[in-house]
């Protein structure tokens, strides 16, 4: 029940194998383009699309160590819809085992926490006008969280969060039609920036709080 | 605990015993059913005093305390739960808890297990779910005093365990959540992407 695996491709990355990246039961690295296992796929983005797919993915492992951190996994994944138009999926899988508490006083139990963060945004990107696109994200992040409490006298606790929760956001950018690649890199990681940070908030507010306050009800 | 087989369980409190279609969720084809007499005073004791503990801490909790011979000797269980269905706000949970005194002797080993289950479904779906096991031996001296003994380790335990659920959604949001994705890079800023640069920028770019 999660929504996506990782797996190793020719050159050692570790990539994400998603629906966006899959033709029948291979997935293609968006490092080195090719399918594992090996088979003959029509499905690859286009020469031009595979320019941007290559850039794009180069500036989000630089996101990907900001906003998550080294050992975090991030893909693109893009290909070609309708004419000019196309669209990405673009997965973070990011994961914490056993972050101690700071809290002095539960310190004193044994006590574990984990978690599991998987966000996929797909960005739809159409031509409005020579030097006008339309960006239109979904985003989707799934959370799961687990604590385990052991303390001496034989208590033993154990506390399990999970679940996901949607975002959209649509925008018009401009695009610079002399550096096409560069400028809808910017845009597309623009809107996934905004989505992000957007779900993440919302995530912490609904797994966190809203579940908090209901529990609280009991 | 109270299952007599075919359909049949038992209410010590009425002392019937009746037939349960889980279907339609309806009792049915009441009978007068006599509990264990050896245990009765006691389980009697322990309900009275676990009703009386429901009735002040849940808002419409229900509880009930069953007798029972196991191969570790005489049992008394009491169970306790409570519900809130609240669809209009997009969420429903579950509050349960069943506290087993096992008498040997002069002592008793009380164990409680508790759970917790929480869904709530507004732009998208979450689910809570929580245990906790308790474990603690006491002296038996008469029934009343050993009712009042119980109520006190459940009073104890369940409340510790509420505040334990608070403080470990504390937790979670403090540390685990903040250690998978931070609400903004270590600058403080968002990305500037037209600044970042790539160390290795795709050497197979062709100029289009």
């Amino acid at each position: 029940d999660r929504p996506f695996t990782t797996s190793r491709d020719d050159l050692g990355n570790e990539f994400i194998e998603c629906e966006y990246n899959r033709d029948g039961k291979s997935y293609r690295s968006s490092f080195t383009n090719k399918y594992l296992p090996e088979i003959e796929s029509s499905f690859f983005p286009s020469e031009d699309l595979r320019n941007i797919e290559i850039y794009f993915n180069e500036l989000l492992q630089v996101y990907k160590k900001r906003y998550y951190d080294e050992d975090a996994i991030a893909n693109a994944y893009f290909w070609n819809t309708e004419d000019e138009n196309f669209a990405v999926a673009v997965c973070i899988k990011s994961t914490v085992i056993d972050q101690q508490a700071l809290d002095e006083e539960l310190e004193k139990k044994d006590h574990k926490t984990s978690g599991e963060w998987y966000s996929i945004s797909v960005v739809s990107c159409n031509i409005e006008t020579d030097d006008e696109w339309s960006y239109q994200c979904f985003t989707t992040a799934y959370l799961k969280m687990n604590t385990e409490n052991c303390s001496s006298n034989e208590i033993k606790e154990n506390m399990d969060i999970n679940g996901f929760n949607t975002i959209e956001i649509t925008k018009s950018k401009e695009l610079d039609t002399v550096r096409p690649i560069e400028s809808h890199t910017q845009n597309i990681g623009k809107i996934v920036e905004e989505c992000e940070n957007k779900i993440r908030n919302q995530t912490l507010e609904t797994f966190i709080t809203r579940m908090k306050d209901t529990t609280d009800e009991l | 605990h109270n299952d007599l087989g075919g359909g049949r369980f038992t209410d010590p409190r009425s002392k019937q015993s009746f037939k349960y279609d889980h279907l339609r969720k309806e009792a049915s084809e009441y009978q007068t059913w006599e509990p264990d007499t050896g245990m009765e005073t006691m389980r009697a004791a322990i309900e009275a005093g676990v009703t009386e503990y429901c009735l002040q801490h849940y808002r419409h909790g229900v509880s009930s305390t069953f007798s029972k011979k196991t191969e570790d000797g005489p049992t008394i269980v009491a169970c306790i739960e409570d519900h809130q269905f609240q669809p209009k706000n997009y969420w429903n949970g579950r509050w349960r808890s069943q506290w087993t005194v096992a008498m040997s002797g002069n002592q008793a080993e009380v164990t409680g297990v508790l759970k917790v289950q929480v869904h709530y479904y507004e732009d998208g779906n979450v689910q809570l779910v929580s245990s906790k096991e308790v474990k603690e031996t006491i002296s038996l001296g008469n029934e009343a005093e050993v009712a009042k003994e119980l109520v006190r380790i459940m009073e104890d335990a369940e409340t510790e365990y509420q505040t334990g659920i608070s403080e470990n959604y504390q937790t979670m949001s403090e540390t685990t959540f903040k250690a998978l994705r931070r609400q903004l890079p270590v600058t403080r800023t968002k990305i500037d992407w037209n600044k970042i640069t790539s160390y290795s920028i795709g050497k197979e770019l062709k100029s289009t």
